[in-house]
């Protein structure tokens, strides 16, 4: 529920790859082909000197400086910045402020805080809910809620899903508006049986024998 | 569902891909900061770090003089990386999680915890422990193991019926088909 752009995580994967495939198929073509290497060796050739020849055209005398190595350092410093902010936009997009509401007298903002202690409250007490972690992200500029609701082992699903869209309506009435609320049933096998089930009907004593 | 909510949706179930993305991306990074600042010091005048741009060009056009076993290393090694790379963003990456049913909220459930919901229900029906059945689950199929108490029989027909309708009960799409393995050796007092 994050910021985090999937699209561009995909495509620099698929042209990282792709580009990599290539790369083996060129040397393949170089071990297997006879004519390639000859090939191979004519057109660096050529692009040495297509090379020699941009890269020397001096921008005024008496400098190293080129338009074209310009043009490469500034391509090269871009592409490292968009990668580096790729890579550190990953993950962010979590919010405080879950409404606002402008009234005659100035703006009313409500926080996360508030929502997130409603839901725990009512989700606290339902059986097999051993915690409950509330955060608020924005999904396509909308403020949503993010529940996070920690199972006791063997907890029904159906009894927990009931109890989260009851609270859920619940905190609807108390805001007066509906939010996207997206809720996220984990734990199980790790999280063991606690003080919920003080009697034990699955060993010995309720087996018929 | 509204499109906030489908989107989450599909956001939840789907890996972001974001561990490969950004080691590729720092890969990339230092790569074409080499490659910068080799091209900065030769304008400078300077030492090259490792090779100049003009001794790099020359180094790749040789390519072919290379010998063989680099250009088998490399290629083995670049199409190895590349076709995990292209899998990697070809392939939609799904996370072990299932969206449930629910009015007003959007609830997914960890297939881990659904897993454990199952060995609870079909431990109740097999009548053993909970510790002796395990509930692995597929896209499409759920496998449960069960090691029986000694001595005692395990309705294998009666524990998939159990299993499948706590399923049904707890997840609304998609069906799920469920094979009962009980261990041929029991356990006492399991």
């Amino acid at each position: 529920m994050n910021d985090t752009n999937r699209v561009i995580n995909r495509l620099l994967l698929a042209v990282t790859g792709i580009a990599l495939l290539a790369v083996a198929g060129l040397a393949v073509a170089l071990i297997a082909v006879p004519d390639a290497g000859r090939l191979w060796r004519g057109i660096g050739r050529s692009a040495t000197t297509a090379a020699d020849g941009v890269f020397g055209v001096r921008l005024w005398p008496g400098t190293t400086l080129s338009l074209a190595a310009l043009i490469a350092l500034a391509v090269a410093a871009l592409f490292v910045i968009l990668l580096i902010v790729q890579v550190v936009r990953a993950g962010h997009g979590a919010t405080s402020t879950v409404l606002t509401l402008s009234t005659p007298d100035g703006s009313v903002e409500l926080d996360a805080a508030v929502p997130a202690a409603l839901l725990t409250e009512q989700l606290k007490p339902v059986p097999g809910v051993a915690g409950v972690a509330v955060s608020a992200y924005r999904v396509r500029r909308t403020p949503a809620l993010k529940v996070t609701v920690r199972c006791r082992r063997g907890a029904s699903p159906r009894e927990v899903a009931d109890a989260v869209d009851e609270a859920v309506a619940l905190l609807d009435s108390a805001l007066g508006t509906t939010l996207p609320v997206f809720a996220q049933l984990v734990g199980g096998f790790r999280s063991r049986l606690q003080a919920a089930t003080r009697v034990d009907t699955s060993t010995s004593a309720a087996r018929p024998s | 569902m509204s499109r906030v909510e489908s989107r989450i949706v599909r956001r939840e179930t789907h890996s972001p891909r974001t561990v490969a993305a950004a080691c590729v991306a720092i890969v990339l990074v230092v790569a074409v900061a080499w490659l910068a600042v080799e091209g900065i010091l030769h304008l400078l005048g300077m030492r090259p770090l490792l090779f100049s741009p003009r001794a790099q060009l020359t180094a790749l056009a040789a390519a072919p003089s290379a010998g063989t076993p680099l250009l088998v290393a490399v290629a083995a090694i670049a199409g190895v990386v590349g076709v995990v790379l292209v899998a990697l963003a070809v392939l939609p990456g799904r996370r072990p999680r299932r969206v449930l049913r629910g009015e007003r909220a959007v609830v997914v459930a960890d297939d881990e915890m659904l897993a454990s919901a199952l060995a609870r229900r079909a431990s109740r029906a097999a009548a053993v422990s909970p510790d002796a059945v395990t509930v692995s689950l597929g896209r499409r199929t759920g496998v449960v193991r069960i090691a029986p108490v000694s001595g005692m029989r395990v309705n294998r027909d009666e524990v998939r019926i159990a299993v499948a309708e706590e399923f049904d009960r707890a997840h609304s799409t998609g069906s799920m088909r469920f094979s009962i393995l009980v261990s041929p050796t029991g356990k006492v007092g399991s």
